[in-house]
């Protein structure tokens, strides 16, 4: 085979300079040259003894296997090629069938060697006629009828034999393929070994970097044409990344509007300044290529692969450099995980401004850090995601029902608690609910531990997110102030801490050493655990459903906070339509002021919306005397997995939170459905636990 | 999205802005209560200057960051990045190139913070940059910053020179020209 590798190399090498040593140790030994023995011998007592290690390091070196061996495209005139297709195919044949079946034989040389070995003339074998039964699948019927004559195709209705067309085209295909000189034999009719993979290298295409529209689309231009706008000295030559083709000194051109003077790009417009406005760039959500480097522009297809490999591979920016660079690259392409960080950004861009349907603008030379954050800032919405506000379906809005249909069980009483459900009941006749259906939505928290300046109350982007602690703001404030509070004294260089802390600093940095992560802190412990080995420290952990406890302050501001979770608001079927971070806890206010910027007026607010601490949500709309206008629209309720502990001590929770009560108070909540035997069951109406299985399937939890 | 109750902008404070700043920045400049003598103007200003229009970019970003938590930034206007209150002080070019490199790290240099906002109490020039110049400059601070709080490079022996001659000889052009 054509494959080989250093190793493989390596022990031809090795094996060769063993067998000559061993001969010059006889030679020597035969003419009594003792001198020279003892020299073979002492340098293969050395080599011996390395030649193992040697194999071994050398299986460890990366190395590019060499690629197979490629022969050169038919380069017969063109005059012959053509006056072979009129000669031998139909004279209606069109230019994609003839391309079609020249691109099957110089793809296919494997069979044609293995076709002229068994025939060496023109004649049909089995495997040319496999090629021509694919290339009519290709081509279908009627492409296949323009490969024939008229005179053939008569023919073809009156014959016995069984496909007479596939006959026929295997016997052409033979010719064809002499006639391209696609042959193994020479001139000698020797047969010259199976034929090589054929390049298509030369047949790249000349590619351009042109404005994606023809015509100026400002208003008052009257769509007027668009001028090349550099010199041709002046013309940038920039490397494509096509796919997973790479093409070299591709030109990129300009367009500009002699009337408004917009600049057009293939990725963007460009606004010229004016007295009280700034120049703008607009970016294109139809752009065919971005430019993710000076000069490096890539096409939709790379960056949609980098954005989706990066959401459903979990990978880095450097790894799927590192990916690409292996697979695909060649001598020439300089790619830096700077440029994929690129083109994640510019995909993202584009594909939420087409789902927003906003066209995203920015100021003019913007920096990739500025365009993402001001991005966020237009297409974010404050964490609303607008494309599922609109969003519905039946596993997220149901019917809505004045009065249940089965009544399983009078007196539940984890619906009614100790009193009469009389007053839930009055409560939900007296909702207005839209009569056509019912929704839900359900609030959850995932703690993923995102990074924010560690001041007190605090909340802004750390200025350095590699050992920073502070914003710009608070860093400035610092100076070479140490970092543990309330010290004034001045921090030793290279450490965050003045001389009489230096101990804390060494065991914060201990702490947080590669070495320690690696180590003692993997291992799993359980809740409130503290083993021998762990730090004695006493830490406060936030109980789940019971108030926040206030936060205790830190010692030292030598690392930065982290918020305490990121909470997503989800509809039942799983569409998440707003998320918001919380910094210090999953409180009832944050939940309350988070309701109120994702369901700012009345209207849009659902019927029902579940949380795992529902009732304590409850309790504060109450206290903060919320409750006439909440009350109007939506009733809160506690999802079906906590309700099993709060059931059992809060009565509020039972009356007003239960997910599912079987007594019939709650008719939008329990719905009746028909088992495998037709018998009727009662079930919950909407999935309560979705925010859960959205992590979880997302791979998150 | 939220109907923001933040204040209503009626007059623009800031009236003597001037014209190298959009109408809508002005109006940024306003809600952030941003003095107007210290917006951009485009006229070159010293270190001194410079480093009080940092302070106050600070204080606005940190007003911002407070506006943003209540929710009380007007709803009619275009909540900003930190880019664009950049620009209500300075140009893109002069943040990226002298800005952002300097003053950042000046604050672990109590003295020379002194010196910048011109506290009372502030050393003497020759203390604190080591050489007297007429008038100090964003060159002068980087290569200060550079070389650990002053401007005077201790001479190295001849012997010394004469090596890092050699070494400059197969560097590249960008070290050579240095």
């Amino acid at each position: 085979m054509y494959y080989q590798s250093h190793a493989t190399h390596a022990i031809f090498l090795i094996f060769l300079c063993n067998s000559i040593l061993c001969f010059l140790l006889v030679l020597g030994i035969f003419v009594k040259n003792w001198f020279c023995a003892l020299g073979v011998i002492f340098y293969l007592m050395v080599f011996t003894s390395l030649d193992l290690h040697l194999v071994l390091a050398l299986f460890f070196i990366p190395y590019v296997m060499a690629s197979r061996q490629s022969g050169s495209f038919p380069s017969i005139a063109f005059k012959d090629f053509s006056d072979f297709i009129l000669g031998n195919f139909g004279p209606k044949i069109s230019l994609p069938t003839v391309m079609t079946i020249l691109l099957s034989m110089t793809n296919n040389t494997e069979l044609l060697s293995l076709h002229f070995k068994q025939v060496e003339n023109a004649k049909s074998t089995s495997w040319i006629k496999c090629l021509a039964r694919a290339i009519k699948e290709q081509l279908g019927d009627d492409g296949t009828k323009t490969l024939f004559s008229e005179a053939e195709l008569s023919i073809f209705e009156t014959a016995t034999i069984k496909d007479p067309d596939i006959t026929s085209l295997a016997a052409k295909l033979g010719q064809f393929s002499q006639a391209l000189e696609i042959y193994p034999y020479n001139q000698k009719r020797k047969f010259t070994g199976t034929l090589q993979s054929i390049s298509h290298d030369c047949m790249k295409p000349a590619l351009l970097i042109c404005p994606n529209s023809a015509v100026c689309l400002t208003a008052g231009c009257n769509h007027s044409s668009l001028h090349q706008k550099s010199r041709l000295r002046d013309i940038p030559h920039v490397t494509l990344i096509k796919g997973t083709n790479i093409y070299h000194n591709v030109q990129l051109l300009s367009g500009q509007c002699n009337k408004c003077k917009t600049i057009y790009y293939a990725d963007h417009e460009r606004t010229p300044a004016s007295e009280g406005t700034q120049a703008m760039k607009f970016f294109l959500n139809s752009a065919q290529y971005l430019k993710v480097g000076q000069k490096l522009w890539v096409n939709r297809e790379f960056s949609t692969a980098v954005l989706n490999a990066i959401y459903d591979l979990h990978a880095s920016a450097s790894g799927w450099m590192n990916f690409f660079k292996d697979t695909y690259a060649n001598e020439g392409l300089s790619l830096s995980r700077r440029h994929i960080w690129a083109a994640f950004v510019q995909e993202s861009i584009r594909q939420i401004s087409v789902t927003s349907g906003i066209d995203f603008s920015i100021q003019d030379t913007a920096s990739i850090e500025e365009v993402t954050e001001s991005a966020f800032a237009i297409l974010g919405k404050n964490g609303v995601i607008y494309p599922a506000e609109d969003h519905s379906c039946a596993e997220c809005s149901q019917p809505y029902k004045a009065r249940s249909d089965l009544i399983l069980n009078p007196n539940d009483h984890s619906a009614v608690g100790v009193g009469d459900n009389s007053s839930r009941q009055r409560s939900e006749s007296e909702m207005d609910v839209d009569v056509q259906n019912v929704t839900m939505k359900v609030l959850d928290g995932i703690v993923v531990g995102t990074k924010h300046c560690a001041y007190d109350n605090c909340t802004s982007d750390l200025v350095n997110y590699r050992g920073g602690s502070f914003c710009q703001v608070h860093e400035h404030e610092f100076g070479n102030r140490c970092r543990v509070r309330d010290c004034t004294s001045i921090i030793i260089p290279s450490t965050m801490a003045c001389a009489n802390h230096q101990g804390l600093w060494n065991k914060y940095k201990l702490d947080h050493s590669a070495g320690s992560l690696a180590g003692s802190k993997r291992m799993l412990n359980r809740r409130q655990e503290n083993l021998p080995w762990n730090s004695n420290i006493d830490r406060e952990h936030q109980p789940h459903d019971q108030p926040a406890l206030d936060p205790a302050k830190t010692k030292h501001f030598f690392g930065p906070a982290t918020f305490y979770c990121v909470e997503t608001i989800c509809a039942p079927c799983g569409v998440v339509v707003a998320w918001a971070k919380f910094a210090k806890s999953e409180s009832e206010s944050n939940i309350l002021a988070f309701l109120n910027q994702v369901y700012p007026v009345k209207e849009l607010r659902p019927n029902y919306i579940c949380i795992d601490k529902a009732c304590r949500v409850l309790k504060h709309i109450v206290a903060q005397g919320l409750w006439d206008e909440w009350s109007e629209t939506t009733r809160f309720i506690v999802d079906s997995y906590h309700y099993q502990n709060h059931r059992k001590t809060d009565a509020l929770c039972q009356t007003w939170c239960n997910p599912a009560p079987t007594d019939g108070s709650a008719p939008n909540l329990v719905i009746t459905a028909r088992d495998s035997d037709g018998k009727l069951y009662q079930k919950r109406a909407f999935n309560t636990q979705v925010n859960n299985q959205v992590l979880i399937l997302k791979n998150y939890l | 999205m939220a109907v923001s109750t933040g204040p209503v902008i009626t007059s623009p404070a800031v009236q003597a802005a001037p014209n190298l700043l959009t109408s809508e920045q002005r109006l940024i400049a306003t809600v952030l209560e941003i003095p107007s003598n210290m917006l951009r103007t485009g006229a070159a200003l010293t270190l001194q200057a410079n480093y009080a229009r940092y302070i106050v970019y600070l204080d606005s970003c940190q007003k911002l960051a407070d506006i943003k938590k209540a929710s009380t930034w007007p709803v009619e206007l275009k909540v900003p990045t930190t880019m664009d209150i950049v620009l209500l002080f300075i140009g893109k070019s002069a943040w990226y190139e002298s800005w952002s490199k300097t003053f950042p790290n000046v604050t672990k240099h109590p003295d020379m913070v002194r010196w910048l906002k011109s506290d009372t109490d502030r050393k003497s020039d020759l203390e604190i940059w080591g050489v007297v110049h007429n008038v100090y400059n964003f060159s002068h601070l980087t290569t200060w910053l550079g070389n650990g709080g002053t401007l005077v490079v201790e001479k190295k022996s001849k012997k010394g020179k004469e090596k890092e001659k050699v070494s400059h000889k197969g560097g590249s052009s960008k070290a050579g020209r240095k």
